[in-house]
């Protein structure tokens, strides 16, 4: 699982800037997986920072926060874990850890501590979440993917095939620079075509975080 | 009846006549005349002008949800409610019109009656759509800027204390028969609008509401 880990990792961390080219199928869907599969394989670390945008389009409303990711691949022995760290720094602080089966999330002051299978709501977000960062999103079954390329890069449109999803996610849409090295932007867009943008920048692939980001006090 | 019983009867009555009182609202204050609420007396929590960001945390039971919860005016009669977690994901949007609340959207987990109706009653009190356009008893003081709206139905009773100059809601209590239900609290920026608002219930709904202006440009 963890070959899929870092492919939206990379996904979410590329500072390239997409020309606004139209997209067209892609021939070779299965070179195109192997590229994604070798990224994977390769990212034992992503530390980059991120946008996000929350466009409410039927009340022509955008909400932009800013904050910090990183990612970190551990393997001890057979085990292998998949940690992640979201910290919002801006217009408010929030920071939610996924380590292993725990997610910690701090909210200003107050450091909440949840089991993976505890919230339903919860699991329901988070689940989408992860899955488009460690990439187990593209073997799931509960999408059905459609690959586009242009001159600049490739992008996997995810739409979901289960009911209790399609009635809170139209799509996601995950884009790769050309040379599949890294994931550039995540969109996730709601049935009312509300849309969630989330870009990285200034990223830095494989370099050193202690395992301490990922624990929360 | 026997002189214990009477002494005790009378002992009970006359607590329980003293709780009422002291815990009225409008101690102190004389209701001075019944009128229409509108906005030259109270000043809605929803800015016509430009819409408000918040950050917010639910707290219910042994669950704590947080987000963003953004009040926007969409037309001279349409203002919308709207929570989103951190991570963007929307989880519900009530639309209000002419003081009435309709759920637009709602995440499917959280798509329980129960659950949205309490949290429909706890949005409209937060936003004083219970006060506004509606007829209400007035209290006033001889002497002070606060001034009291009371409004009553068959289960409850709504206590809206006000500073008249500002017309802004420092606080709301809806009372029971017996005791207090609800009480939100509101803060207020330099410009008048709600920096803060705190809802709390008591008794047995564990429910706590807590919204903080934020900014949403970064």
């Amino acid at each position: 699982m963890h070959k899929f880990f870092v492919q939206l990792l990379l996904v979410c961390i590329s500072s390239l800037t997409f020309a606004q080219v139209a997209f067209k199928p892609v021939k070779d869907t299965v070179a195109l997986k192997a590229k994604i599969d070798n990224m994977s394989k390769n990212t034992g670390s992503i530390d980059s920072d991120f946008t996000q945008v929350k466009n409410m389009s039927m009340l022509s409303e955008k909400i932009t926060s800013k904050g910090h990711f990183w990612f970190l691949r551990q393997e001890s022995g057979a085990q292998k874990s998949n940690n992640l760290r979201w910290e919002y720094t801006t217009p408010y602080q929030y920071t939610i850890v996924i380590n292993k089966d725990k997610i910690l999330i701090k909210d200003e002051a107050k450091v909440k501590k949840y089991d993976m299978n505890s919230n339903k709501v919860f699991k329901e977000i988070n689940d989408i979440m992860v899955s488009c960062v460690n990439g187990t999103v593209l073997n799931s079954n509960k999408f059905k993917i459609a690959y586009f390329e242009n001159e600049t890069g490739y992008k996997l449109e995810l739409w979901p095939t289960q009911k209790n999803m399609k009635e809170s996610l139209k799509k996601i849409n995950m884009y790769f620079d050309k040379n599949v090295t890294s994931v550039v932007k995540l969109e996730m867009q709601e049935p009312g075509d509300d849309l969630t943008t989330i870009e990285f920048s200034n990223k830095k692939l494989n370099g050193p975080i202690a395992a301490e980001k990922f624990m929360l006090k | 009846m026997a002189p214990l019983q009477l002494r005790n009867l009378c002992l009970n009555s006359l607590l329980l006549l003293l709780l009422f009182t002291a815990c009225s609202p409008t101690q102190g204050y004389k209701l001075s005349k019944r009128e229409v609420v509108s906005s030259a007396q109270v000043k809605s929590i929803i800015n016509a002008d430009s819409s408000r960001l918040y950050k917010a945390g639910i707290s219910l039971y042994s669950k704590y949800y947080s987000g963003l919860i953004l009040l926007k005016q969409t037309d001279a009669t349409t203002s919308h409610l709207v929570f989103v977690t951190e991570l963007g994901m929307k989880m519900f949007d009530f639309q209000i019109r002419d003081n009435e609340m309709k759920l637009i959207y709602v995440f499917e987990p959280l798509n329980k009656p129960e659950l949205l109706n309490l949290l429909e009653n706890d949005m409209k009190l937060i936003c004083l759509q219970h006060l506004l356009n509606k007829e209400v008893d007035v209290y006033e003081k001889a002497g002070e800027n606060s001034r009291i709206y009371k409004l009553q139905n068959k289960k409850q009773r709504h206590f809206y204390v006000t500073d008249a100059p500002s017309r802004t809601v420092s606080r709301v209590l809806v009372k029971g028969s017996m005791r207090v239900k609800e009480n939100v609290e509101y803060s207020y920026d330099s410009n008048g609008n709600a920096s803060h608002i705190k809802l709390k219930h008591k008794g047995f709904i564990r429910l706590k509401i807590e919204l903080t202006a934020i900014t949403k440009k970064v």
